[in-house]
């Protein structure tokens, strides 16, 4: 894997600068049931197609942000930093 | 010698000779020589041995596309003599032959032993008996490969690296359609790169009367500031990167536009004896002739399929090579005027036949002609043995395709072209010349230029008139499309039977007898094929040999060849050391501030994570003994270090951490476990508040990074108004613990030292020897101590003042050794010795560290609170041994016989006087005085359960 | 408490004597025989052998000189404070993505629109502090200021094959064209967390954890000897380390 990935803060680097973040999966609100909590530690969606996930712009600012990625062509449509 | 008179063609400089060795015997050459033309011209036929039979092969391609001139170039395995120029007093020898080149034992194999070494014998042979598979294995390991590695590490390393390079424009391929697509685009504005693999640009059409305008060309590319990389070899595609190798260096090109202009390959034929040496490409025959002007044989037989083998036996025939006849397996030639230039030449020209078995043991002594039937059988009669010591065959070309293969095109098969041909080339890049079916030098120019020009134009480079070219060139190349029909050759036999091999892969030993053997075990599939017989896996990667296994397995399966399709094109499209791959070995090291000073110290320097540390200066239980006696210093600048500001700070760590710090009062410490919603522990470390904005949180050396991560995911999901800023490698830290360190302490400070003013977990900022420091009283190691945190830049002042000034309270300096013996004396766990992904704090014993009676939620309350609901499964507990064995970590706990935990650390402690250790047991079993089997390397170790800290259970001396 | 503990330049005397703050890899610049100089308080590499021949490095191949002394202070908040804060102090300067700005002798480095890295000159750093934590303090919003002079080392790669030697190091493209004087990067150099500054020309600030001072020398004199280069003091520079010119242009 060499592809290139746009961190929204730096602009384009190799793949490798980043680390990933896996699938966004919201941390619940409230306490959850002992199944929702194994779920949401546990179980992903694992989708072949668009997933919104994290990076980590590790080697670069250090930031977190949100990419669109085809999974199965590496394609990165969109890439942002979390709404604050 | 077999040199032809000069030709202003050539690329020789016969004025410069050049001498090297080839098994120890002296060759003369010339500057521009390959070691390949050199050996042809000393009439050395026999360059190598092929891989399974040990048959003696010769130059077939000259043009570095085939494997049978594999030899060994000083110690070098593998390089290809025909392409590699020679430089005196090089030391060239054969590989895959035993005793010597011109008598090989293993040839036995192909005299004898064929019958029994049909494909996939190695697996039907050597499965049984099983317990003689060792032996087998060493004896066929011994017997597989072609060269040989130096047996010595330093003599095959060697110094590689990588280079990335950005480019406008990678041009893959120097020929004409390539060196003018390079041309035009810089033309144009943009920054290109060629790579070519030949040992000089210029391609298939340095050859012939157009040599000197091609040689042109190549100056103009490198005048107009195109970055020339030659001879270098493009590997492939990845993701954009193109990995071109040359020498030591591994180009990481990644451009925004790539034109391949790959060329074609020529084929061979099939025939019997097909690989012996003498039986040469027409290309290759050729180029020996008019570059190297090399005879490539005294009297030939051209046997041929296309066009190109009339052009070749005219321009051999020039070249003085007496030319015995042409067999041309087509009725009649696309281009009949080729024909009549033949026999104007008073040379045989034989339609409708082909050559179908070369005759020879080592060499090619004659060849045997035979018209062909409407299925390509030679008929019966008309077969006649004809003396020549040169067969020049062509089957045609075929386009280069694997780099755009890999890069993402398709592959159709064209009946016209009579090969699989690109098409639909991914965005971005472009194939121009024989590549794309453009193979005159007119054409090649024109596919050449526009592919330079839309590359530049797509980079908005060039203006108005440069589209108007580019408009013209289409224009001009559609009016000049021309598709040369090749009449697809069959393999052509013999009417009286199979007397010798006849080879479809000549890498790999494959007989077109093998194939279709294969395909009657039901290997009837391309890809089948290739892994059950390794028909295009060897050196050449199909180039020689993809064609001939297509079109067998169509013949012998009844398939169209269209539907044969073919195998999927990988990296590496040519053959590359591995050390090229591996680059430069790049292992980033940290290391602390006083780094310099444990070496000189004598520091036993391992690593620890990602860093440098010393595990101990020489006598780790006298380093232990002066902790607790006198004082001990320890560099921990290791530890992770953040600073965690902002008006949220407080609430921030409240939610990251199962205790609390937002009440914490500046200039206060406390102890933190960090987790995850899963409840499992994953670091630790202290936090010190600095004002009511600030928290100073340290972590564990190697979790450093993490934590910073872990915290700044958080952060980028909760809406707070918290910084984070990692000071890890700014500040140097420093353990000075012992009895004695606040007699030390008072004398290189201001601060009052004493018990009341600077409690146990207090914080404090002061300078130390004038060096400013945040003082941390913390006891890692048990007994009175402080932590010293200070710039790194000042850091060797402060560890040689504390050094000096300690001396007479007989400080020594001690490693991470002696240091996991003290805090193991106290039960004070390292997050991922003593825990591990399944750990939680409840059940390593720390209990008190979870306020589930705090309001707001925190990172991994769920998950803990469940356990706490469920009771607790296993225990984190010390232990003792009595007789002074040390159990190794990781040794089983076993209970009724069965393993029910796990020893996750063990020492001696000189102090106590007996082993001391960390395990996790069944919580049943976590009681004081409980008995507690060990499993350890077959022996059984009893151990007792010890719950609170081996030393100093009541924190007297810490607190004191 | 103050952040004081991160800064060098607090030091003070003690016994008669005010330590001097130095390089993290001091010991092998000794090893290599280095001429050291005291310079804005700095224990600095003056020269290996000749000034001379170490500058003919720097203008016809590469030269590699540890500028580890250079301040570096790191500027935190909410986008707005940021870019207020630094329009104040360099000279009405707005910052933009991968492009740095030199006010006065100081680089304002842009890691992200809430972060904003000052490099300065050694004998400016106190003084530059001073003035960003006075304007942070004004800010309205919280703005945190955190000394990382000694967080990070720097190494200037100086010559016509500086780019050459970084590409042996980093996937960056470092063509004019893309990365112009004054581009910043925060990227991987050498497997490692770094940032790039393209002072001007063919001079380049490669800035790094101060962790990785040894191994990074290691690469970079590694690569330049390569080259043809060497590593280098900093009279080689052509530049006192007093002036803005280490720092600067």
């Amino acid at each position: 894997m060499s592809f290139l990935l746009s961190c929204p803060n730096c602009g384009e680097r190799e793949v490798t600068d980043f680390a990933y973040g896996g699938e966004v999966v919201p941390r619940p609100s409230t306490k959850p049931s002992e199944r929702d909590l194994n779920a949401y530690n546990y179980f992903r969606r694992n989708v072949a197609g668009i997933q919104r996930e994290w990076w980590y712009h590790r080697s670069g600012c250090r930031a977190w942000f949100l990419a669109e990625r085809d999974t199965t062509t590496n394609e990165v449509r969109w890439v942002g930093l979390p709404e604050r | 010698m077999s040199r032809l008179p000069p030709n202003p063609h050539e690329r020789i400089d016969r004025g410069r000779p050049v001498s090297f060795s080839f098994d120890g015997e002296r060759i003369d050459a010339f500057e521009g020589d390959t070691i390949g033309s050199a050996l042809q011209a000393g009439d050395h036929r026999v360059l190598s041995r092929s891989f399974k039979y040990h048959r003696p092969r010769g130059l077939f391609c000259c043009a570095g596309q085939c494997p049978n001139c594999l030899v060994d170039v000083d110690g070098w395995p593998g390089v290809r003599a025909c392409t590699e120029p020679v430089r005196e007093g090089m030391e060239v020898a054969h590989m895959n032959a035993a005793p010597s080149l011109r008598f090989d034992v293993m040839r036995a194999t192909d005299i004898f032993g064929s019958r029994l070494t049909p494909p996939g014998f190695y697996y039907k042979t050597f499965i049984r008996p099983r317990r003689l598979w060792p032996l087998y294995e060493k004896v066929l390991r011994n017997a597989a490969g072609l060269g040989r590695l130096a047996r010595r590490q330093a003599k095959r390393e060697w110094r590689t690296e990588y280079r990335r390079r950005h480019a406008d424009v990678l041009v893959i391929g120097g020929g004409v359609a390539g060196m003018t697509a390079a041309l035009r685009a810089a033309e144009l504005g943009a920054d290109v790169v060629l790579a070519d693999d030949g040992p000089e640009l210029g391609g298939a059409e340095l050859v012939g009367d157009q040599a000197a305008a091609t040689r042109d060309l190549g100056l103009r590319v490198r005048a107009a500031g195109v970055e020339v990389l030659a001879p270098a070899a493009a590997l492939g595609f990845f993701d954009g990167i193109v990995p071109v190798w040359s020498q030591s260096t591994l180009h990481q090109v990644r451009a925004h536009r790539q034109i391949a202009a790959t060329g074609s390959i020529e084929q061979p034929l099939m025939f019997e004896g097909n690989d012996l040496p003498g039986v040469m490409l027409c290309s290759g025959a050729e180029r020996l002739a008019s570059l190297y002007g090399v005879r490539p044989g005294k009297a030939a037989v051209v046997a041929t399929t296309a066009d190109r083998g009339l052009e070749s036996a005219l321009a051999l025939h020039e070249a003085g090579v007496e030319i015995v006849g042409v067999a041309d397996a087509r009725p009649r030639a696309t281009d009949e005027e080729l024909s009549a230039r033949i026999e104007r030449a008073h040379i045989p020209l034989w339609r409708g036949s082909a050559v179908v078995r070369a005759i020879g043991r080592r060499r090619v002594m004659g060849a045997v002609v035979a018209e062909l039937d409407r299925e390509g059988r030679a008929l019966p009669d008309t077969e006649h043995d004809l003396n020549c010591d040169l067969v020049a065959v062509s089957g045609g070309t075929i386009p280069a395709t694997s780099l755009l293969l890999q890069a993402g095109a398709k592959a159709r098969w064209d009946e016209g072209a009579g090969a699989y041909v690109p098409e639909r080339t991914p965005p971005g890049i472009e194939a121009a010349g024989a590549v794309a079916g453009h193979r005159s030098r007119r054409q090649a120019e024109l596919s050449g230029a526009i592919a330079g020009a839309e590359a530049a134009l797509s980079l908005e480079l060039g203006g108005e008139a440069d589209r108007s070219r580019l408009e013209a060139d289409r224009a001009a190349l559609d009016a000049g499309a021309e598709f040369t029909t090749e009449l697809v050759p069959a393999p052509a036999a013999s009417a009286r039977g199979r007397h010798e091999k006849c080879f479809a892969c000549l890498c790999e030993d494959v007989t077109t007898d093998d194939i279709s053997y294969s395909i009657e075990e039901g290997f009837d599939s391309l890809e089948l094929l290739k892994r059950y017989t390794t028909v295009t896996m060897g050196p050449c990667q199909g180039r020689m040999c993809q064609l001939a296994a297509i079109r067998q397995t169509a013949a012998d399966t009844g398939a169209a060849v269209a539907d044969v399709g073919i195998t999927t094109a990988r990296p590496p499209w040519s053959t590359v050391p591995m050390g090229v791959l591996a680059g430069r070995p790049f292992e980033p090291a940290k290391r602390s501030a006083v780094h310099g000073r444990h070496r000189e110290l004598g520091g036993n320097v391992l690593w620890a994570g990602d860093w440098r540390r010393p595990y101990d200066y020489g006598d780790p239980k006298a380093e232990v003994m002066a902790v607790h006696e006198g004082a001990g210093l320890i560099d921990v600048s290791t530890l992770g270090k953040l600073i965690v500001a902002g008006p949220d700070a407080g609430g921030f760590l409240n939610r990251l951490y199962p205790n609390r710090f937002d009440n914490l009062k500046p200039g206060r410490i406390r102890y933190g476990v960090l987790g995850d919603d899963a409840g499992r522990i994953t670091d630790d470390g202290t936090v010190c508040r600095l004002d009511d904005d600030s928290f100073y949180v340290t972590t564990t050396s190697s979790g450093a990074d993490a934590v910073e991560a872990w915290f700044a995911w958080w952060l980028a999901e909760w809406d707070m108004d918290v910084h984070l800023t990692d000071v890890s490698q700014g500040l140097a830290a420093f353990n000075l613990a012992g009895p004695r360190s606040r007699e030390i302490l008072a004398g290189l400070t201001g601060l009052d030292p004493s018990n009341e003013s600077f409690s146990y977990l207090d914080g404090k900022r002061t300078d130390v020897a004038g060096v400013p420091c945040l003082l941390l009283r913390i006891g890692f190691v048990g007994e009175l101590g402080y932590e010293l945190h200070c710039p790194a830049a000042l850091a060797e002042h402060l560890w040689d003042t504390i050094l000096v000034a300690g001396a007479p309270h007989g400080i020594r300096p001690f490693g991470l050794e002696p240091q996991r013996v003290l805090r193991l004396q106290k039960l004070h766990i390292l997050v991922g010795q003593d825990t591990d992904a399944e750990s939680n704090p409840l059940e390593a014993a720390m209990p008190w560290i979870v306020k589930f009676d705090k309001e707001e939620d925190f990172i991994g309350r769920w998950a803990l609170e469940a356990v706490s609901e469920r009771g607790m499964e296993n225990m984190l507990v010390g232990f003792t041994l009595a007789d002074g064995v040390v159990p190794n970590e990781g040794a089983a706990v076993l209970a009724d016989g069965q393993p029910v935990g796990r020893v996750t650390s063990s020492r001696f402690s000189p102090l106590l006087e007996r082993t001391i250790g960390m395990a996790w047991v069944p919580a049943a079993l976590a009681e004081d005085g409980s008995s507690i089997t060990l499993a350890d390397d077959g022996r059984r170790l009893r151990a007792t359960v010890h719950t609170a800290p081996f030393y100093d259970p009541d924190q007297e001396r810490l607190r004191g | 408490m103050s952040f004081e503990f991160l800064a060098p330049d607090a030091a003070t005397i003690a016994e008669g004597r005010r330590p001097e703050p130095r390089s993290p890899i001091e010991w092998a610049h000794r090893d290599a025989g280095a001429r050291l100089e005291i310079r804005a308080g700095w224990r600095v590499v003056a020269a290996y052998g000749t000034a001379r021949a170490e500058a003919a490095a720097c203008s016809s191949s590469v030269g590699v000189a540890d500028l580890s002394f250079l301040g570096k202070l790191e500027l935190q908040g909410k986008p707005a404070s940021v870019a207020a804060i630094v329009a104040e102090l360099a000279e009405g300067a707005a910052l933009a993505p991968g492009q740095a700005t030199l006010s006065e002798g100081v680089w304002w480095c842009p890691i992200s629109a809430r972060r904003v890295l000052a490099v300065t000159p050694p004998e400016a750093t106190a003084s530059v502090r001073d003035a960003v934590e006075a304007a942070a303090a004004r800010a309205p919003e919280y703005v945190s200021v955190t000394e990382l002079t000694t967080a990070l080392c720097s190494n200037a790669v100086v010559g016509p094959l500086a780019r050459e030697a970084l590409a042996r190091t980093t996937a960056l493209d470092l063509r004019p064209r893309r990365f112009p004087e004054a581009g910043f990067a925060p990227v991987s150099v050498a497997r490692t967390p770094g940032m790039i500054l393209r002072q001007r020309g063919d001079r380049f600030l490669h800035l790094f954890g101060a962790g990785y001072a040894d191994y990074m020398w290691t690469v970079f004199v590694d690569a330049a000897t390569q080259l043809g280069g060497r590593a280098v003091g900093t009279e080689a520079l052509g530049a006192s380390v007093g002036g803005k010119a280490v720092a600067g242009a």
